[in-house]
């Protein structure tokens, strides 16, 4: 017999990535996903925002890696909140993996949780984690043709970081292009440029995430009108 | 590398579906994917294999429909697929606009019988 059933084939993620939302909105947090190939400088880039960001807000950070616990002794070294989540393996994040992240108590209470997803184009841009904006780290090293190569990665983009700017001089990268393909298969995407080693571009970028915060800080007023004391996070003992 | 996961979830939906109905084995399972995706066919079906081993969806064929980002030339009106990243309107040559699609990942219908 034929059987019609017309089901998401994520829906497992999809449900978790919903109640992670729920979960957000809940705690007050708001929640951005950082995707990029391996070594286009996500972790570097964390680490030059944090230090703007963390006297202005309460963050945290999820760290996605196949292995080691590097990136999160990077974040820790910062005195930011930090869980490694180790995929062993696994290719990319699911929304399980926040799901059990924020229930820990070194966590906290943040208004703003970033998570470093595993560095890969490919595979993270299919599952959503339940965040509030995906930001996009593209290294001029990498070559100029990885828009239309990696186009749902770029698509489901809301901010693209083009980042080691300081080696545009002695890579093939016209920036110029990026932006055009960007544009065609995303009109909306904000682009920002950034070159850490010489700390240029990064007040742009935190400026956007400050701007994301009040933004999903409004929508929950919107959402909620009457002030109330903030929830503790679940399994906190405090 | 994602398409074990998907695999995953193709043979736990499918053997579920087929439960529902009191069937005990799956046949046919097939699925609709958009080229955004990025799933190596060969690579999925080789998965959906593994996965679906010892399961009511051993031995299963697998049927993937590929479907394009859709396009549409502000210039002529024509709507076409997006493949290959060829961006260009087949009619007059100039670049389209982005209209959605190739972001589909559906399961759509199974073939399963019930064993004597």
């Amino acid at each position: 017999m034929n059987i019609p059933v017309v089901r998401k084939v994520l829906e497992k993620n999809d449900s978790a990535a919903a109640e992670n939302r729920a979960m957000f909105e809940r705690r007050g947090i708001t929640c951005i996903n950082l995707l990029g190939g391996a070594g286009c400088g996500k972790t570097s880039l964390l680490e030059a925002l944090l230090p703007r960001l963390k006297d202005r807000l309460r963050v945290a950070v999820l760290e996605g890696d196949l292995a080691t616990t590097r990136d999160a002794e990077r974040i820790a070294a910062l005195r930011v909140p930090v869980v490694q989540l180790l995929t062993e393996g696994g290719c990319h994040l699911t929304a399980a993996h926040v799901q059990r992240a924020m229930s820990q108590v070194e966590i906290g209470q943040p208004e703003l949780l970033l998570v470093e997803n595993v560095g890969n184009p490919v595979c993270p841009a299919n599952f959503d984690l339940g965040e509030h904006r995906r930001l996009v780290v593209l290294s001029s090293a990498e070559g100029d043709d990885k828009v239309s190569k990696y186009p749902l990665l770029f698509r489901g983009a809301h901010a693209v970081v083009l980042s080691k700017s300081d080696l545009l001089p002695y890579v093939n990268f016209d920036v110029g292009a990026v932006a055009d393909d960007l544009r065609r298969i995303n009109p909306s995407v904000e682009i920002h440029q950034t070159d850490i080693r010489h700390g240029r571009g990064i007040d742009a970028v935190a400026a956007w995430i400050e701007h994301v915060v009040s933004e999903c800080r409004a929508q929950r007023g919107a959402a909620h009108p009457a002030p109330c004391a903030a929830a503790p996070p679940e399994g906190d003992a405090r | 590398m994602h398409e074990s996961a998907i695999a995953q979830n193709l043979v736990d939906m499918a053997a579920s579906s087929a439960r529902a109905h009191g069937a005990s084995r799956v046949t046919c399972v097939r699925c609709r994917v958009g080229t955004m995706r990025q799933l190596d066919e060969a690579m999925l079906r080789d998965a959906f294999e593994l996965v679906a081993q010892g399961g009511p969806c051993a031995n299963a064929t697998l049927a993937v429909e590929q479907l394009p980002l859709r396009a549409a030339c502000v210039h002529c009106g024509v709507q076409y697929g997006v493949e290959g990243w060829q961006w260009a309107c087949p009619v007059c040559g100039r670049i389209g606009a982005v209209e959605g699609g190739g972001d589909e990942l559906e399961l759509v219908s199974i073939d399963a019988e019930v064993e004597p």
